[in-house]
């Protein structure tokens, strides 16, 4: 399975692989044109979803630390950019007619408090929504990562840590808005007028490709090659010199800086926020997507984090009992198909293969 | 999306003590308050013993990480609702039932999913994650989401008054119920400990967790040591649902409310020991009833995640060791 | 205290200086003392080898000084400097180059790729991400797989190979590592009499360039490489000597050689 190539970068210019994703990006520059505005607004979720799933792929699929707090640092991102759009509410769509968010109000607030209002200027909130989930991973990253603890304890911390989280935005109603959380917020605008549906849809778009393209570019590099490798044991590359609890801290706040940033977008589109993100339920959700698309393949995740959601998005016309499919789908994937549903694509079709370049076959290699 | 439901079983324990507490304290008396705070932590402290029980088998003693837990412990208090539903039982008469079904599935479950992923620990816990899913789904499918309502026995209704003021109103009281969740979960913890430490089946448990090969050489079917284990610590979940199920609503999400806190207790007390787990449960049921009394119940819930945050980051191998198993 | 001094006199007598030298090492697992007092030399360009029975404490020697286990007391010095706890990456960077006793390779990845994982140089994030291979790179590569005899084996994948190939990979990320001291445990483990004699002369070319110390049971194999050998016995340091020496040793003959002179004479 793994090929001769995955630790360096290629010579040559993987063609079959650039040509697959030029038609396939085609693909979803024309569907908008085809879609009505529901397709539009659910298509444009399904990419952000996948985005975060792709992010989660890189700790899990390659690193091997299963994670369920991505859903915390997607929501973080979307805390710091609702607070954006909130604050910046026409002072006749809010329903008190000031500046204070109306939850707020509700909660006996009078001035807003110092850390949300800077979130009012674009620039501040566009840091932080990359800014905050990354501190946030990065701390949470350095005191579990460098310490004895791994595996599986790793894992139950993060669903504490999602728990946690979640009393705790439930809890402080007059700053995150409670169990609602963060609702009614103005549109994105872009120089004054807002971004329509479908420009959502491309800038998403692009957070995608380049989510996807820098997640690839990572894993090509020595770097997916350490990775791996600590994934498969994390005790002997130690005594090649690596600082392994150093290369998880990194991937781990690189991972939650680009779920933030998908959470930063998923605002906009859904124009609301709020604890159920935060939730375990939601941070499974993730962890599906990767599970049945399949670890380590970066294309997987997004797939079925698509695939899922427009099924369900069908399915939930039919049946109420879409979350007995979800369970039923990861039991057979982790049991029967543990690589996912990419490993049930042909073997040519498969990212390491498209991405192998042609120059370092054994025996030209030997001649170098 | 699953249910989400942010409330735990120390928030509605805690609501229901406030509200006793305040219907009490009218005298004034801050220190009748503290004493229910107390008290109420020790009603709390019942619930996490029976609760985590179970878990203190499957991943204390066999080290599986059974993420289906909270659902072993709903699909208990359905076992009771549907008893007490059809033929009008008595809670108490129900709870072999809840034992027993939730003891089959158990072993079902141990014999089509656990057993294929031995030795390899976050399969595992996707697997029992997948598996708590189609449980409840399941469940919703032949109860619907509505909630079910169970009636606990009329002679354990009312409170037991401690203390009592001029008027012969009670100001410190326990009620009956909670009094008889303790003592279900300590004669439980018992028996579990009589089996384990003192009978043929319990050292050949032990056995085969310490040296599987050498367990199976001296003529250990292991597998069936296996299967009965796992049956045996998911049916001491099912035995929690049925006698929790009177003190909530019962509905297929109710679980997961149990399952986090199940887990703490387990990882609190210790894995080594089967005491332990009446460890986790006093210091987490006291140290969270103390911190509500003097904060508020939900920054005491993330107090004490923190906490156990933390303690398994300092303390992985004594609190929280994993032997592969092979 | 006492071992820092005595350095320092070794130094001030103006002896050689040792590149690997252990100071009264003790190591302690919960209350057993798997080695009390253990001190060795390693200078350059020699090869030591480590005999002794099972559980003497000859991987725990090796597993302290690359910081695998902790050092209760005592001190390891590496060209002068204290290394004693040092992190596992910071010692492996500074030159000590370490072999498992089972092969501990990377099943998942080539041949090619566990030896780039290994390849000296550059153990940052962003150097990783940017690092190219180069036909230097390239070279050292096949370098060191030819000097191991696995250059028909480079993009086979690890787990393909047999058990003795398995540990020639390792020895081959050893030397791709570039330590100044090469600590082998049990090299030979699983081989076949060729491919033990094949990697007794692998041992040899190596030492002409780095110091090795080898963990061994195989007393022909010691026989083919031993310069110097070191018997440790219940975690102390029983002999120290030529083949010769350790041989006619009576307390070496007492505990150890007993049985296996036998095997060794055969």
């Amino acid at each position: 399975m793994a090929n001769a190539v995955m630790g360096y970068k290629q010579s040559s210019f993987p063609t079959k692989l650039a040509a697959i994703s030029g038609i396939a990006l085609l693909i979803f520059i024309i569907l908008p044109f085809v879609f009505g505005d529901f397709q539009l607004s659910l298509m444009s979720k399904l990419l952000l979803f996948g985005s975060l799933g792709i992010s989660l792929d890189l700790v899990w699929g390659f690193t091997g630390i299963l994670s369920f707090a991505h859903g915390v640092f997607f929501t973080l991102g979307g805390y710091a950019s609702a607070y954006y759009l909130k604050l910046n509410l026409s002072a006749d769509s809010n329903t008190y007619g000031g500046e204070l968010p109306d939850f707020m109000v509700w909660n006996g607030l009078e001035t807003l408090p110092w850390f949300i209002a800077p979130l009012k200027y674009f620039p501040v909130a566009l840091v932080a929504t990359v800014a905050v989930p990354a501190l946030f991973a990065y701390i949470l990253g350095y005191f579990i990562f460098r310490s004895k603890v791994s595996g599986v304890y790793i894992t139950i911390i993060t669903l504490a840590i999602s728990s946690a989280l979640t009393t705790f935005f439930v809890s402080q109603q007059a700053y995150t808005g409670g169990t609602n959380g963060i609702t009614d917020v103005s549109k994105l605008s872009f120089l004054g007028s807002p971004i329509p549906p479908i420009g959502l849809y491309f800038i998403i778009l692009a957070f995608t490709v380049f989510v996807l393209a820098l997640s690839w570019w990572l894993t090509q590099s020595n770097l997916g090659l350490i990775l791996r490798s600590i994934n498969e044991n994390e005790k002997r590359i130690a005594f090649l010199g690596y600082d392994v609890a150093q290369f998880k801290i990194f991937i781990w706040t690189l991972s939650a800086a680009l779920a933030g940033m998908a959470g930063g977008l998923f605002v906009p589109l859904n124009q609301f926020i709020s604890p159920v993100y935060l939730a375990v339920a939601f941070g499974t959700q993730v962890v599906i997507w990767v599970a049945i698309g399949g670890r380590g393949t970066l294309v997987g995740p997004l797939l079925a984090a698509i695939l899922l959601g427009q099924v369900q998005n069908y399915a939930e016309k039919v049946t109420q009992d879409w979350q007995l499919v979800i369970g039923i789908l990861l039991l057979v994937v982790v049991l029967f198909i543990p690589n996912g549903l990419m490993s049930l694509l042909p073997k040519q079709l498969s990212l390491a293969n498209l991405s192998k370049p042609k120059v370092l076959q054994t025996s030209d290699a030997v001649k170098n | 999306m699953l249910a989400f439901d942010p409330s735990s079983v120390f928030l509605s324990t805690y609501l229901l003590a406030q509200e006793e507490a305040e219907a009490v304290a009218e005298g004034g008396f801050d220190i009748v308050t503290l004493l229910n705070q107390a008290l109420n932590g020790v009603g709390i402290v019942g619930i996490l013993l029976l609760t985590g029980l179970g878990l203190a088998i499957t991943f204390g003693v066999m080290r599986i990480i059974n993420l289906a837990h909270g659902e072993f412990i709903m699909l208990g208090a359905y076992v009771t609702f549907v008893f007490q539903d059809a033929f009008g039982m008595d809670l108490l008469m129900t709870i072999p039932f809840a034992f027993l079904v939730t003891a089959i599935i158990g072993a079902v479950v141990e014999l089509t999913i656990i057993r294929r992923l031995y030795g390899n620990p976050l399969e595992t816990l996707l697997a029992t994650w997948g598996l708590s899913i189609v449980l409840q789904g399941v469940v919703k499918l032949i109860f619907t989401a509505q909630l079910k309502y169970v009636k606990a026995p009329p002679y354990l209704s009312g409170n037991l008054p401690l203390l009592s003021d001029d008027a012969g109103g009670a100001l410190i009281s326990i009620s009956y119920y909670r009094m008889f969740i303790i003592a279900v979960a300590l004669a439980l913890l018992g028996l579990t400990m009589y089996l384990f430490y003192k009978t043929s089946w319990g050292r050949q448990i032990r056995a085969v967790t310490q040296n599987r090969d050498m367990a199976k050489c001296l003529g250990v079917n292991t597998k069936l040591v296996d299967m009965g284990t796992f049956a045996y610590g998911c049916g001491l979940a099912g035995v929690a649902g049925a006698v929790i199920s009177a003190l909530k609503t019962v509905a297929p999400p109710m679980g997961q409310d149990y399952l986090v806190d199940a887990w703490m207790v387990v990882v609190t007390g210790g894995v080594d020991k089967l005491i332990g787990v009446l460890a986790g449960s006093l210091l987490i049921g006291e140290a969270n009833a103390v911190i509500a009394f003097i904060l508020n119940d939900p920054t005491a819930r993330v107090i004490v995640l923190a906490a156990v945050i933390v303690l398994i980051r300092y303390r992985p191998e004594g609190l929280f060791t994993i032997q592969k198993r092979s | 205290m006492e071992a820092v001094l005595s350095v320092k006199e070794t130094k001030m007598d103006g002896k050689m200086e040792s590149v690997l030298s252990v100071k009264d090492l003790n190591v302690v697992f919960s209350g057993f003392k798997a080695l009390s007092g253990v001190s060795l030399d390693v200078y350059d360009g020699e090869i030591v080898t480590i005999i002794g029975p099972n559980g003497a404490g000859k991987s725990t020697l090796l597993d302290a000084i690359v910081s695998k286990s902790p050092v209760f007391s005592g001190h390891i010095y590496y060209h002068g400097k204290d290394i004693t706890n040092n992190s596992p990456h910071a010692i492996a960077r500074m030159g000590i180059g370490r072999k498992f006793q089972n092969p501990n390779v990377y099943n998942e990845l080539t041949v090619f790729d566990n030896i780039l994982l290994a390849l000296k140089g550059t153990h940052g994030i962003l150097a990783s991400i940017a690092a190219k291979l180069t036909k230097a790179k390239k070279g050292k590569i096949f370098d060191v797989l030819s000097r191991t005899g696995l250059v028909d084996q480079a993009f086979e994948q690890v787990s393909s190979l047999s058990h003795g190939q398995k540990q020639w990979v390792e020895i081959a990320m050893v030397l791709a590592q570039d330590p100044s001291i090469v600590l082998l445990d049990e090299p030979t483990a699983g081989m076949t009499a060729d491919e033990t004699y094949m990697t007794g002369e692998i041992i040899k070319s190596i030492s002409k360039s780095h110091s090795v110390v080898v963990i061994e049971h195989d007393m022909e194999f010691v026989k083919q490489i031993a310069e110097r050998i070191v018997v440790l016995h219940q975690g102390k340091v029983l002999a120290e000597g030529s083949v010769e020496e350790v041989q006619s040793n009576p307390k070496v003959i007492e505990v150890y050689l007993g049985h296996e002179t036998i095997k060794a004479a055969a």
